[in-house]
């Protein structure tokens, strides 16, 4: 059963400095159409997809990474991260 | 329009960026109450221990106090009750029981740490003493932790000995020096 599933990687610069795989991570995302969109601090990202619940034994934060399947609940601030200005 | 879509090899790679959740150490808890046979014996090896007749506050400025606090102590004098529990063959869904029995008539009892002794300690030094008598468990590090610190022995009578023979010497000096 899918259920949405929640991303958030705050402060993206500093985020990708800190964990180059994030950057990896996001550009993936971004070739794979997920949903993203800007968080409402201007230097986040939240994505949004379905996929199956997140292992008991996967941690749903770390620094500034979240990712959420339940409990939860995320801003939804519809400024999409549109193909030609995925500066991130 | 976006849509939300299906994108489970990215969740899959996203949670592999975090790093797993640390499993919590699985508790032993004691489903019989121990016969009296096996309180009796358990007791009788219990009372061997140093710490049985509750005296943990001692030491002093130069060698330290070997048990910070009373917890302290009862923690290692739980532990040395439940390796002797083992050496003793008490059956292991017997072994909680046992050994807050015989904790009850150490010195170290206290009615209101009773709660703490038998949701905490016990089941934790139950757990890290029968992973090291099986070597099967799924917590790893924090369990061979554990382990590791309840291999650590009580302090013995010596202990005592030594302190008083230290504060002894250097009377002696300061007398002679004075002198």
């Amino acid at each position: 059963m899918s259920a949405v599933i929640g991303v958030d990687i705050d402060d993206v610069k500093q985020t990708i400095a800190d964990q180059p795989a994030v950057a990896k991570w996001i550009q993936a995302a971004f070739e794979a159409d997920a949903y993203c969109e800007v968080s409402p601090s201007n230097t986040g990202l939240r994505l949004f997809m379905l996929g199956g619940p997140l292992p008991d034994t996967a941690k749903r934060k770390h620094g500034s990474l979240e990712i959420y399947d339940n409990v939860r609940f995320l801003t939804v601030t519809g400024h999409l991260v549109k193909p030609g200005n995925r500066h991130a | 329009m976006p849509e939300i879509t299906n994108q489970q090899s990215l969740i899959n790679d996203f949670v592999r960026l975090m790093p797993p959740r640390a499993v919590p150490v699985a508790k032993v808890v004691s489903t019989e109450i121990a016969s009296a046979d096996v309180v009796e014996k358990l007791l009788q090896a219990a009372q061997e221990e140093p710490l049985w007749d509750g005296v943990w506050d001692y030491g002093n400025k130069i060698l330290g106090k070997p048990y910070p606090s009373q917890s302290e102590a009862d923690f290692a004098l739980l532990g040395a009750i439940v390796r002797r529990a083992h050496s003793v063959c008490v059956p292991e869904n017997m072994v909680a029981d046992a050994v807050i029995r015989v904790f009850e008539q150490s010195g170290l009892y206290r009615v209101e740490k009773r709660h703490r002794v038998l949701t905490q300690d016990i089941p934790n030094l139950i757990t890290s003493h029968f992973i090291s008598a099986y070597g099967t468990h799924r917590g790893g590090r924090q369990a061979h932790l554990r382990l590791a610190s309840i291999k650590l022995p009580p302090p013995s009578k010596t202990y005592l000995h030594l302190v008083n023979c230290s504060l002894l010497s250097r009377r002696m000096r300061n007398v002679k020096s004075s002198d």
